[in-house]
């Protein structure tokens, strides 16, 4: 045989391989020694067999079926394979699914933990409703037509007596992309509040004043140099998709630079872990870029096509000539100031360190990738500076949509139009956003309860979903104040898997799916590529593969527990049973009108009319493409998407074309129709009606970027309208836990990190994770430690604003001198027997006036369930909640609640128990008023009359119209109290 | 050759279905069968390196710990069978597919030298030897693989220009005559181990000498074979061994132009193996004792 003959035969195999796994099959052998990572080949997820591990040593087979669904524990929507036993028909566990494009078949502890959830002896089954006063523990079982009738009945009366904003949705964890919010625009509300602003706002504003888009999407394993400002996404948050890239670029030889003031799980992986004085973050950007423009070592050809320099020059230094030199000359001088040592003396990191650190940022070239979430951006006040001046570098290197840079997000996600889409409301909810807050990237969700005792309005109908305010948000037990008070929220439906201690404040408490247990269809920023995920209650789709029909997700479901899109599209045709309200067609059904629309005819219409490629693909192996979603979970739509805003303009959207003075580009065609809705800003058109469709760059007209400018806006003139000029480039803004904020015998405490196995709120009861993880002590440095004289396990107690906790100590060189730091994961409580009796503990509730105080009756302790592992609980310590004692503190830019506390440690005082938790609502309500006054009000600030820049984005876009301002409403912030 | 050797190594595995599609897309006289498989695989010619190159002759050992340090050096975490042949040529092809997909030319390189050093350090420091004998006496299925990946080997060697040195395992291996103690049995025993003695033998090869001899094959392990034939009749075992060694000679020798110092090393070490047998064979001739042959 000769060479050719060898290499003939290979080419034979390279197309064979290709012929069949184009064809959806496996060409090699299914799971063995030779695939690093193994799974059971797509042709056998039928009659999948595996020996029984409990019949051990005896070989006994299993046959199982395996059922893609994605994982619900944290945002990003890994991939899951359900084994489901084909005898039991049950679950039997979940593992990756290798046809999932984000995660490529691996997990992190949370995905295969779906299965303690979903066996959880504690959950939740049937709808209850409150029979006693609310919060006084008492319930009664209804059924779901008793709840649906009596819910649909209190939105349609508001809804025809003109009271759309007394209803509320409160979103926790979001499932389907705009699902939600599409069923609330049908209702004609403006009701959709987010937990955002007490998550990821901060740092959204900072991208979005960059790029219009308010989400970066790095490209980690194609980096040369990562920079991450951690705590939240690579260690807990998209973490799986995310954390396999970088660890893939850093085999690759990328270097890893972790900016993190505690030793975070990202930070034990990085080249360089560097632990800066929280909130001086934006400072050591603004000098390394400070650097990179002194030196000349950014890609000046980048900036001159693509930043918004003229527009700058003409704002805010009109004698100068209009040239990209003259540009440059100013730009040095701007960050003049910004000197290593300067960064270093408001870090307290060497100076040395940080050149060291902008010389590694110098070789990246275009391969760059950065990411802010949380962290700096969620806990600091001007925190949205620290994503602004952490893009800046990107910027500055031209490192924005190339192999291993930072993308924006909506390149890097597809979200299918679906069957119908409502238009936008007409109404405005000044309850979520606030004319003190034109600039608030999300609702002011965590206000609410200070609006509601402010006298601004009431709710009728409140719903959270997912979500747990009373634990969740700061300030907690102003949230019990008025979810107590039934003049201020009328009604309060929690729709939740898992008890949580909001939910013990409600009036009806509806069982909701986990992720092997209901329909959502998503799409996440996880690396260069648009692909869509798909969730589905896997023992739905089992019984549907082989033969059975279901209609209702409940059919398949453990007791009554049903899934969202089913129960909204159902709550949604009660509300307007005969089509009066104009309500009823958006959740009508095409194929059979005048019937509603079910979920089968909703996915399978998406994914025959909006998904490119999913009908083709799926016509290949001979399937429709809801069932190819049914059997893989998920479809990669496009992969190496690339620089979408150096794209053309086509010639076919161009007429009547004008250019204003910075190049912006503007067309009468109006915008195609596309099968993407993925949320983009809307920058406003021309004088005249003109679209804006691209931007003039060295004479083409390219697409560039959904800012007013269509560049990337180094200067931002919505800012600078909108009364914040002084902040309108990125610019380093002292935090409100800065030194000179802080009393001498004041610390920071960071509160904003996650303990990387857990979920919130519902992971409470998902016994694998609690026993690798189930308390917060409070991390203090060993200098700190001995000045106090704790030593660890010793009880402290922690000083806020408004009260105290007390808590464990640890002592560790893990944080930096000086800072105390403790997980917001833990502290979980329940005040009866409901709960989740696996990471719960059982305490009193006390009030004396504004006095407020909880105290600790017993932990955690073994107990008798279907489940024989409640008995083998050997945890007590489940953590102290200390989000009870923060005050809130809303960003008046960002909106962004700003997590940090300034505290006071010191050794406990005889008396003090562990857990316990004192509070001053009184006090609470001052410190709001304080952050209030930080504001600046649209009725004084807007240049347009209108409440908010219209180009922002807004997860519920009401229309233009509402976005006029009326009469200021009642004085703002002076509020009655209560 | 990445889908060549990819394809090759699944079936160093238990058959499943999906082989019959790749046995006829390498043209090979038939799909295995889960018998021909246990026989070759299973009870004959172990597919693990460290068999073949480890100082015990046994699984496991410093010979798969180099391996696994290899994966290790490329940044991977090694599987819990580095040795396992099918592992080793999917790396070998995984190695090609990195350089292949590499747009940095550094990079590239890089790949490709680790790709060499594999080759060298790993397959053929053993696999020709190993496949030598495998067509020996595999099934005709087996041997028309084993022939193919004999050749892709030629051809990668042909296509890698090896390094100077020879490769680890081979350069670590101690010598046949410094096993010590009891002397004929000892040195029986160092027999079965490849790297040592030069020789591969296998139960085939143990119950063909038993037949040749006239002797009685006790069933079970070799070195328990091998003590039993010896026990029977020492001087003949011996004698037969030493014409085993003498054609090992000869079968190196015949590769040395394709696979150069590796093909010298073991036939040195089948010449060397022989001398041993036959100075142990006239002690036992001469009745001498036999505790100085292994000295």
């Amino acid at each position: 045989m000769t060479m050719s003959d060898l290499e003939k035969l290979n080419q034979r195999l390279g197309a064979a391989r290709a012929d069949v796994e184009a064809r959806g099959e496996t060409f090699y052998p299914g799971p063995s020694r030779i695939h690093l990572a193994s799974f059971p080949p797509k042709e056998r997820w039928d009659d999948w067999v595996e020996l029984e591990s409990k019949a051990w040593p005896k070989k006994v087979e299993r046959r199982y079926a395996l059922v893609p669904t994605t994982c619900f524990n944290c945002e990003s929507a890994c991939g899951l394979l359900a084994y489901v036993d084909k005898e039991t028909l049950a679950v039997r566990k979940f593992e990756g699914n290798p046809e999932h494009p984000g995660s490529r078949g691996r997990n992190c502890a949370k995905g295969p933990a779906t299965l303690n959830q979903v066996t959880d002896p504690d959950r939740i089954l049937h709808p209850l409703k409150r029979a006693g006063g609310r919060g006084e523990g008492k319930w009664v079982q209804v059924s779901w037509d008793d709840a649906l009738d009596d819910l649909a009945g209190r939105i349609r009366r508001a809804i025809e007596e003109g009271r759309r904003n007394e209803i509320m949705y409160h979103v926790g964890r979001p499932g389907e992309d705009g699902f939600t919010e599409r069923i609330l625009a049908a209702w004609g509300v403006d009701g959709h509040n987010s937990h955002t602003n007490v998550c990821s706002s901060s740092a959204r504003a900072g991208y979005q004043y960059w790029m219009g888009l308010d989400r970066p999407s790095p490209d980690h394993a194609n980096a040369r140099v990562i920079l991450l400002v951690s705590s939240h996404l690579e260690t807990g948050h998209y973490f799986n998709p995310h954390a396999q890239r970088v660890m893939e670029a850093k085999k690759n030889g990328a270097k890893l630079i972790v900016f993190d003031t505690r030793l975070s799980n990202t930070a034990t992986h990085a080249d360089h872990w560097v632990a800066p004085y929280p909130g001086s973050e934006a400072a050591i950007f603004l000098a390394i870029a400070s650097h990179l423009i002194r030196h000349r070592l950014y890609d000046r050809d980048f900036v001159r096509r693509w930043w918004n320099w003229q527009e700058y020059l003409a704002a805010e230094h009109p004698g100068v000539e209009p040239t990209f030199e003259s540009f440059e000359r100013v730009l040095e001088t701007i960050y003049q100031d910004y000197t290593f040592a300067f960064a270093a003396h408001e870090a307290g990191v060497d100076a040395d360190v940080l050149e060291e650190i902008a010389r590694i940022v110098a070789t990246a070239g275009t391969r760059l990738s950065t990411h802010n979430w949380r962290s700096a951006g969620a806990g600091n006040e001007g925190g949205w500076q620290v994503a602004r001046s952490l893009f800046l570098l990107n910027a500055l290197m031209g490192a924005v949509a190339t192999p291993g840079g930072t993308f924006p997000n909506a390149w890097n996600k597809f979200v299918p139009r679906p069957i119908h889409t409502p238009p936008h409301p007409s109404t405005w909810n000044e309850m979520s956003w606030p004319a003190e807050y034109p600039l608030a990237m999300n609702e002011l969700s965590f206000l609410l309860p200070h609006f509601l005792k402010d006298g601004r309005g009431k709710l009728d109908v409140y719903f959270t979903r997912v979500y747990n305010p009373v634990w969740t948000n700061p300030d907690g037990f102003s949230w019990i104040d008025v979810l107590t008070d039934e003049s201020l929220v009328g009604l309060h439906a929690a729709l939740t898997p898992t008890w949580s201690e909001t939910a013990y404040f409600a009036d009806y408490v509806l069982p909701m799916g986990h992720g092997s247990e209901r329909h959502d269809m998503h799409s996440y920023e996880t690396h260069d590529a648009q692909w869509i995920g798909f969730r589905q209650p896997v023992l739905r789709a089992f019984r549907e593969r082989f033969g059975d029909t279901v209609t209702d997700t409940r059919q398949v479901n453990p007791g009554e527990v049903w899934e969202e899109n089913e129960f909204w599209l159902e709550l949604t045709w009660r509300i307007d049973p005969d089509g009066r309200l104009g309500v009823r067609r958006y959740v009508e059904s095409r194929e059979r009108p005048g019937t509603r629309l079910g979920v089968d005819e909703y996915y399978a219409w998406a994914f025959e009319n909006s998904v490119p490629g999913l009908p083709e693909r799926a016509r290949a192996e001979g399937l429709t493409p809801l069932a190819y979603m049914r059997r893989y979970g998920a479809f990669e739509i496009a992969k190496g998407v690339g620089p979408l805003h150096a794209q053309l303009v086509p010639r076919d959207e161009l007429d009547d074309v004008r250019d204003d003075r910075f190049g912006r580009v503007y067309t009468r065609v109006p915008k195609p129709a596309s099968h993407n809705i993925v949320p983009v800003p809307t920058p406003v058109p021309d004088a005249d009606g003109r679209r804006p469709v691209g931007v003039r760059v060295d004479g083409e007209i390219l697409r560039g970027f959904p800012t007013p400018s269509g560049r990337l806006e180094f200067y931002s003139r919505t800012l600078a309208e909108w009364g914040w000029r002084e902040c309108a480039i990125p610019t380093y803004m002292k935090s409100h836990v800065h030194p000179d904020s802080l009393a001498p015998d004041e610390m920071p405490l960071i509160s904003t990190f996650r303990l990387p196995v857990h979920i919130h709120t519902r992971s409470a009861n998902a016994k694998w994770l609690d026993e690798i993880a189930h308390t917060n002590p409070l991390w203090l440095h060993r200098s700190d430690a001995e000045r106090l004289g704790v030593a660890t396990g010793d009880l402290v107690r922690v000083e806020t604003a408004i009260g105290h906790f007390v808590v464990k100590a640890w002592v560790t060189e893990g944080i930096r001198p000086g800072v105390v730091a403790c997980s917001h994961h833990m502290g979980r409580w329940k005040v009866g027997d409901r709960g989740q009796r696996q990471l719960m503990a059982t305490v009193n509730l006390e009030q004396r006036g504004s006095a407020r105080g909880l105290t600790r009756r017993r932990g955690v302790e073994p107990y008798s369930s279907s489940d024989p592992d409640t008995r083998r609980i050997w945890w007590t310590d489940v953590g102290v909640h200390q989000n009870l004692t923060f005050p809130v503190h809303p960003d008046p830019v960002s909106g962004q609640h700003c997590w940090h506390q300034a505290v006071r440690v010191r050794r406990a005082e005889p008396g003090d128990a562990y857990g316990e938790i004192a509070v001053d609502t009184t006090r609470s309500r001052e410190v709001y008023r304080e952050w209030m006054a930080k504001t600046r009000d649209a009725h004084r600030h807007s240049p347009d009359g209108t409440r908010r820049p219209y180009w922002l984005l807004r997860p519920l876009k009401p229309a233009l119209d509402a976005y006029r301002l009326g009469e200021p409403a009642a004085p703002a912030t002076a509020g009655t109290g209560r | 050759m990445i889908e060549l050797f990819r394809a090759l190594a699944t079936f160093t595995e238990r058959p499943r279905s999906e082989h019959a599609r790749l046995s006829r897309e390498l043209g090979l006289p038939s799909v295995p069968t889960d018998d021909e498989y246990t026989e070759l695989f299973v009870l004959q010619l172990y597919p693990y390196a460290s068999v073949y190159v480890g100082a015990e002759g046994m699984l496991g050992g410093e010979a798969r710990d180099r391996i696994a340090g290899f994966w290790r050096a490329i940044g991977d975490v090694p599987p819990k069978e580095p040795d396992h042949l099918a592992v080793l040529l999917a790396l070998y092809a995984r190695l090609g597919e990195l350089e292949r997909d590499e747009s940095r030319p550094e990079r590239a390189t890089a790949w490709r030298r680790a790709r060499i050093a594999f080759l060298h350090e790993h397959l053929l420091s053993w696999l020709p030897a190993y496949l030598d004998k495998l067509i020996e006496i595999a099934p005709p299925v087996y041997r028309a693989w084993g022939r193919l990946l004999e050749e892709a080997l030629r051809s990668a060697a042909r296509e890698l220009s090896g390094t100077e040195r020879l490769p680890l395992h081979l350069r670590d291996a101690p010598p046949l005559a410094s096993s010590g103690g009891e002397a004929a049995t000892n040195l029986a025993e160092a027999v079965l181990v490849p790297v040592r003695s030069g020789l591969i033998v296998t139960r085939v090869d143990l119950s063909r000498g038993a037949r040749a001899l006239g002797l009685g094959l006790r069933i079970g392990e070799r070195r328990f074979a091998l003590d039993g034939l010896l026990s029977q009749d020492r001087e003949a075992v011996l004698g037969w061994l030493e014409g085993e060694a003498a054609r090992w000679y000869v079968r190196h020798e015949a590769m040395r132009e394709e696979f150069g110092d590796i093909a010298v090393f073991w036939a040195d070490r089948a010449g060397q193996t022989r001398a041993l047998l036959v100075r142990a064979r006239e002690r036992v001739l001469a009745g001498a004792a036999t505790a100085e042959v292994s000295k």
